[in-house]
């Protein structure tokens, strides 16, 4: 679920802009998501919700290649054993925020379905759903990390 | 944990990657053990120690809680 692209030699993200992507990623797909479900009949609506997917996924290709991304996603091997440390606190922080969106998300549900509030009922809302848990799962980590360190932590 | 590990990097005129590299760990981790923020392995302890050529509790010092 997790990647990581090396950089070969390109500068990495500093931790600000790793930050700020990742939380526009976070913010981004579930309010396009949204605005796609809630008024599917409007253009402008409709414009506007794959507007916010796409600058979700512009904001998460680049995390892909950045340094903190390379601690909670590289082979374990590779890492030295203070960037082992932090990837387990990335990750055990993220695994409970998890957990905590997924109860919410079935509680939701068993509201919504009772007082008759949006549920997904289709093969495309459902597709959202899914995308939208997976960008969670990846991004979740690396925004988490990116709040554990240093603002010079990726300076070389 | 308290340590002299800048003290004896800035000695030699290393750079934390330089340091870094020597022991095989990243910048930021020397950067954490400089800074107090992680306490180094036995295994990295005794690796810093042999670098420096010192004994390693003249490097690493546990003050009395």
């Amino acid at each position: 679920m997790l990647f990581y692209r090396s950089h070969r030699g390109l500068r990495g993200l500093s931790v600000a802009t790793v930050r700020t992507l990742s939380a526009t990623s976070l913010a981004a797909y579930p309010a396009g998501a949204l605005l796609l479900a809630l008024s599917p009949d409007g253009l402008g609506a409709s414009l506007a919700g794959y507007g916010l997917i796409l600058l979700a996924l512009a904001a998460w290709a680049p995390l892909l290649r950045s340094s903190v991304q390379r601690i909670v996603a590289e082979d374990t091997k590779v890492l030295d054993e203070y960037e082992l440390g932090l990837r387990g606190r990335a990750l055990g922080a993220s695994y409970a925020a998890f957990a905590a969106l997924s109860l919410l998300l079935v509680l939701y549900a068993a509201i919504a379905s009772d007082k008759g509030f949006w549920l997904p009922d289709s093969y495309d809302e459902y597709n959202g759903v899914f995308w939208g848990l997976f960008l969670y799962a990846s991004v979740l980590p690396t925004a988490l990390l990116s709040w554990m360190v240093e603002p010079t932590f990726a300076d070389e | 944990m308290e340590n002299r590990v800048r003290e004896l990097r800035t000695q030699r005129a290393w750079s934390q990657a330089e340091l870094g590299e020597r022991l095989a760990v990243s910048r930021q981790a020397v950067n954490a053990i400089e800074n107090g923020k992680h306490d180094p392995s036995l295994s990295l302890a005794f690796r810093i120690a042999r670098l420096f050529d010192q004994p390693v509790e003249t490097i690493f010092d546990q003050p009395p809680p």
